[in-house]
């Protein structure tokens, strides 16, 4: 009887069929906000309203709510901070509704990240244990802490985030008030950019931004920024490639070892445009860290996300990518950026750099894989800053989001088929020859740690053959982390992945320390 | 990260290169407590370059302020110079 009851709710649920589910941890958002929560449930009460408008069916699902739960087949979230039961949840709703847009309602105290276990970790040089994200809720795969299980994303995921930590929903008022009233614009509204950049990497952002417009319009730091002029924030598209850090609301620019502020969260607020996208390679650049007994400054992307901004792609964590060509970072942040142009919905245009991103590599790389697994989308991830090229104006129609989502399906599907991760291991044999190879031309690194990991076959090797096994079987991947011994104005090469066949290097990837 | 009381530490400062080959590449000013390694940040403090912070190289001291996975934000500073000890 109560499989029947359960079975019957189910197919409820699924003729139900909204295009957008919102998803939050009521408990959570009662701990922080109390009887201001009601304010919350105004404005979320307005969202739906406004995609009822645009022609999109959206619902709200507490994960902690048990009769919910037990309705679309899933288990309530008993503990907030949970990743496994969050998972577990979100794909469980997903999997009822197969919604075109799933979206996360709260900061990483309400719904958290999922924990990925940085697998370039060393404590030394890579000081995160974890790269975590919201990957995974991407993903069909059920909860692991592996990147690696998670290399085939076909689900169009954004998180709408308050502050970690808050007791006053005023940020998430302001972001659920972006997501409420945004209006789409025209393609030559995002014409102009607002590249910064630190100056060590000028060359890599100048490729990245020739990329996605044809032209480089770039801000170095030194000698610009952090009061950027109203003229140049007003810009829609803002494309920062400067350092971060941990809990901090400042990028950095670099040139030798001069580290200036270059873009400062206090200094942004109030002054982005609205319907701006933003894309930060920076270490920590979305990382949603509580101001409270920090420094008291909100984090980057709220500060972005609150003033309307419609969407910031950014790290967890810890970045790389190479100071005069593109890679990792500079990659799915161009990605990003081009998909949104493109006239995709940012969740979208999120799902599609992940899949490409994936998709140029035959071998994800455990800096790859740390990448993949870093980046994610804050923001309401319907919205759509501008129609498609051939497209009229308006939110894409069901048909078309339809068409889209058996594309990515298929994209996914080939990702996972053709892509070989890699697995650390702890007790691979270290050959000295390797290590002298991988260091040749870079020169001797200061507490150099050499790390291994075997290439492993794609998650569907074992269900669909890749065209990939033969090339890539017994290869190994070795990564040093080190620092160069040769004085230099700026960093040099500290940073090497390189590909190992039967005790020889056959190719050689040098990120160029940021 | 506590909200209330400060997190207190002792250990080393010294500098050490830390995020090699990633956008976080830089010679850092790090606190050294023998169990575990912090990165060393002035509350509010440039994260990357600090004059502060490179005066207490190679110095013992005691921290009070706020601690993160990575980092430790100084409220307070007390050298522990030689002959001296933490009360």
């Amino acid at each position: 009887m109560a499989a029947k009851k359960k079975s019957t709710a189910k197919k409820a649920a699924a003729a139900a069929q909204p295009d957008k589910v919102l998803l939050t941890n009521r408990s959570a958002l009662t701990t922080k906000y109390g009887a201001k929560l009601a304010a919350v449930d105004k404005a979320v009460a307005a969202l739906v309203a406004a995609d009822k408008a645009r022609g999109l069916t959206t619902v709200v699902v507490n994960l902690d709510d048990a009769a919910a739960m037990q309705a679309l087949g899933g288990t309530a979230v008993t503990d907030a901070t949970d990743p496994g039961q969050n998972k577990a949840a979100v794909d469980a709703v997903f999997h009822a509704y197969q919604p075109d847009y799933l979206v996360l309602l709260g900061s990483i105290d309400v719904v958290p990240h999922q924990p990925m276990r940085n697998p370039v970790y060393d404590g030394a040089n890579d000081v995160d244990r974890f790269a975590p994200g919201d990957l995974p809720y991407a993903c069909n795969a059920p909860f692991s802490d592996h990147a690696s299980d998670f290399i085939g994303p076909d689900r169009v995921v954004g998180r709408i985030p308050d502050v970690t930590g808050a007791t006053d929903p005023a940020a998430l008022l302001a972001v659920l008030a972006v997501a409420t009233k945004w209006k789409q614009r025209t393609r030559a509204d995002y014409e102009d950019h607002l590249g910064i950049t630190a100056k060590v990497w000028q060359k890599s952002t100048v490729l990245s931004l020739r990329n996605v417009f044809g032209a480089a319009d770039i801000h170095t730091s030194p000698a610009e920024g952090p009061g950027w002029e109203t003229a140049m924030l007003s810009r829609r598209v803002h494309f920062v490639n400067c350092h971060g850090a941990d809990s901090d609301s400042q990028f950095y620019g670099q040139e030798g070892s001069n580290y200036p502020v270059a873009h400062q969260a206090k200094l942004v607020s109030g002054h982005v445009r609205a319907g701006t996208i933003a894309a930060a390679e920076c270490c920590y650049g979305a990382q949603l860290w509580a101001p409270q007994g920090v420094d008291g400054q909100e984090p980057m992307p709220i500060a972005y996300l609150r003033s309307g901004a419609f969407g910031f792609f950014g790290s967890s964590t810890i970045a790389y990518g190479p100071a005069d060509s593109n890679g990792d970072a500079d990659l799915v942040c161009q990605y990003f950026i081009e998909s949104v142009l493109n006239g995709a919905s940012i969740g979208r245009a999120a799902l599609e750099a992940r899949q490409k991103f994936v998709r140029g590599v035959t071998v994800l790389s455990p800096v790859n894989t740390k990448t993949l697994a870093q980046f994610s989308l804050l923001g309401d991830p319907s919205i759509q800053p501008v129609p498609a090229p051939t497209a009229a104006a308006g939110v894409t129609g069901k048909a078309v989001r339809t068409a889209h989502r058996e594309r990515l399906l298929q994209n996914a599907v080939a990702n996972l088929r053709d892509t070989n991760i890699t697995r650390r291991e702890d007790d691979a044999r270290e050959v000295p020859e390797v290590q002298s190879q991988l260091l040749s031309d870079v020169g001797p690194l200061d507490g150099a740690q050499v790390q291994s990991f075997a290439v492993a076959p794609p998650p569907l090797a074992s269900i669909l053959p890749s065209p990939h096994a033969e090339l890539d079987s017994g290869a190994r991947i070795r990564v040093v982390l080190g620092r160069s011994t040769v004085p230099a104005p700026t960093p040099s090469i500290v940073a090497v992945e390189a590909r190992e066949e039967d005790g020889r290097i056959m190719g050689r990837r040098v990120v160029l320390s940021k | 990260m506590s909200d209330t009381a400060s997190d207190v530490v002792v250990g080393d400062v010294v500098r050490k290169r830390i995020g090699a080959g990633s956008k976080s590449d830089h010679d850092a000013v790090v606190l050294d407590t023998g169990r575990q390694t912090l990165l060393l940040r002035r509350r509010g403090g440039n994260a990357f370059a600090d004059p502060a912070l490179d005066e207490l190289v190679g110095r013992r001291v005691r921290l009070e302020g706020t601690a993160t996975d990575t980092t430790f934000l100084i409220d307070a500073v007390t050298v522990l110079d030689a002959g001296n000890s933490p009360p």
